[in-house]
């Protein structure tokens, strides 16, 4: 297996259900902020060549690069931040994403998903914290690919 | 003589911010709004009002004089030599964009330029380029050194003859530094050259005047000095008076209309085209007679006391990189804001966990990418303080750092 999409361990070894357990089960912010740490390093190292403005993410606040490859029918992410908490929340947002044809890709179920978290200060939809641009151009590259 | 800390309870957003122990670090932004503005804006829409500058009748003449009474405050307040000097605007943004069409654009030609700063904010930077995009103007850079610092001195000896405007901010929004422009516009009006000051963030602290600072045009917004939002002042030096075209066209800055032709007002209508936001004029009278009520040098000595405070506080931690101090971390004058950032951590991350924590403060690029590129910084963060802010709210934002970089290491 030498393609390095398929390496990442999320949506594959790390699930959806276990990530929403890790937040539910995490009572002060200062541990939701540990799991958010936990699951940075949850993602596979980017390779150099995808941190390049064609894969920049534009309007977020911290730098975010998201890359992406079809391969059987099936979409695999890699992404990156300079940002530790970024790069957080795209290990949250991968798990659930990371995998799924566009066929089976759901918003409706990705939102039900970020909801039981309790990230709602860094979902909000502002236009510096990150994750609701990210978030909308995952959906965007799915829907994308559904039309086709 | 006023005491200082008791101001805080002049506002009631600051007594809702207490209760829920949040704390406001970023007046730089836009400043609380005190109890007699926003008296003074409730009283102005519960009374009975005319339109300004229109209407003949006695309500017409009433709102006209309250709104005039507060161009003359306003003139008053920035030593300005005349009433008619003062034009309102939406905020220091579109008093900018004004001058570019109103003067520049009509008084500049091909070939000629215009110097700017390294360190403006876009607001000071945008319109000019725009213009020198479309009319062949070049644009020529005040370099900033490493510390964000300009060298005023150095800038002496840019003012060539093909130079004919000199925009500045007064006070930097990313370090706070207080440009000491007097000598500089001094020079610069001797060799014809026009003189423009960005006073946004110093009329909240500093006591102003046009006349010593040698501006033609000097610009701020309300909403950064406890005045309502969306309303904005622009001086424009009686000399340019015959100087300006109009920008905006519409009601109230015509004498006389044909199907063909016009005639205009003369200043400072001609810049005031359409109904003016004069409720926000009206607020903006009341923020003015709430700072002249204040012991100005009483509020600068404790605003640079808190100023201090911070920047000892801050000073204690080992990789933080503070933008605008000396080398020695020793600084000239500055308008109570401090922007820094740390080797090892991104900003965003740090005022996201002090977001988390109940701590509003600003981490970016504050609306000067340039700038940031220039000094290889990827944002920073920004404590920003006004007048109701107190040594509990830093110590409070210091030990919240102090946990934030704890979780982030």
């Amino acid at each position: 297996m030498n393609n390095i999409f398929l390496s990442s361990k999320l949506g594959k070894d790390i699930l959806p259900d276990e990530v929403t357990a890790l937040f539910q089960n995490s009572n002060s912010w200062e541990q939701k902020q540990r799991a958010v740490f936990h699951m940075s390093r949850q993602l596979v190292k980017l390779p150099e060549k995808y941190k390049s403005d064609d894969y920049l993410i534009e309007g977020c606040e911290a730098n975010v690069w998201l890359a992406f490859q079809i391969i059987g029918g099936k979409i695999y992410f890699l992404a990156d931040s300079d940002s530790r908490i970024v790069k957080g929340l795209l290990g949250v947002l991968l798990t659930a994403v990371n995998g799924v044809s566009p066929q089976k890709f759901s918003d409706f179920e990705l939102n039900v998903y970020l909801s039981q978290l309790g990230l709602d200060n860094y979902l909000s939809a502002s236009r510096t914290s990150g994750l609701g641009i990210i978030e909308k151009e995952i959906i965007n590259i799915f829907e994308g690919l559904r039309l086709k | 003589m006023t005491d200082i800390s008791q101001l805080r309870n002049n506002f009631p957003a600051l007594q809702t911010l207490d209760s829920k122990q949040q704390i406001y670090l970023d007046s730089a932004a836009t400043t609380q709004t005190p109890q007699s503005v926003i008296d003074a804006l409730n009283n102005f829409y519960a009374s009975p009002h005319a339109n300004v500058h229109r209407s003949g009748h006695l309500l017409g003449t009433q709102t006209t004089n309250q709104f005039e009474a507060v161009r003359k405050q306003t003139a008053e307040f920035i030593k300005a030599p005349n009433d008619s000097a003062i034009v309102w605007t939406k905020g220091t943004t579109e008093a900018i964009n004004l001058i570019v069409h109103s003067w520049a654009e009509s008084n500049l030609k091909k070939g000629d330029g215009i110097l700017l700063s390294e360190l403006e904010h876009h607001a000071n930077l945008l319109p000019w380029q725009k213009l020198a995009d479309q009319k062949g103007i070049v644009i020529h850079w005040l370099p900033i050194d490493e510390l964000g610092l300009i060298d005023l001195q150095q800038a002496e000896l840019l003012l060539t003859p093909e130079i004919k405007c000199i925009s500045l901010s007064h006070a930097s929004n990313v370090t706070g530094v207080i440009n000491p422009v007097q000598k500089l516009f001094q020079k610069a009006r001797k060799l014809g050259i026009t003189t423009l000051l960005d006073g946004s963030q110093t009329v909240a602290h500093i006591p102003i005047d046009v006349s010593t600072l040698n501006c033609d045009f000097f610009m701020f917004s309300s909403h950064k000095m406890y005045g309502p939002k969306g309303i904005g002042v622009l001086y424009v030096n009686p000399q340019y008076f015959s100087k300006m075209q109009p920008w905006l066209l519409g009601g109230e800055m015509v004498k006389k209309v044909g199907y063909g032709h016009a005639e205009f007002q003369p200043m400072p209508l001609l810049l005031e085209a359409g109904t003016p936001n004069f409720a926000g004029v009206i607020g903006f009278g009341a923020a003015l007679k709430y700072l002249n009520s204040i012991d100005r040098k009483a509020l600068m000595e404790y605003e640079s006391a808190l100023h201090d405070f911070l920047m000892q506080q801050l000073l204690q931690f080992k990789d933080i990189r503070i933008l605008g101090n000396n080398r020695d971390n020793s600084w000239s004058d500055k308008v109570p804001l401090i922007s820094f950032s740390f080797s090892k951590h991104q900003s965003f991350d740090v005022s996201a966990l002090l977001n988390e924590q109940n701590i509003f403060i600003r981490s970016g690029y504050h609306c000067a990418m340039p700038m940031m590129k220039k000094l290889a910084l990827s944002g920073t963060i920004r404590v920003s303080l006004g007048l109701y802010n107190n040594k509990k709210d830093i110590t409070i934002m210091i030990n919240k750092l102090k946990n934030t970089l704890s979780l982030l290491s």
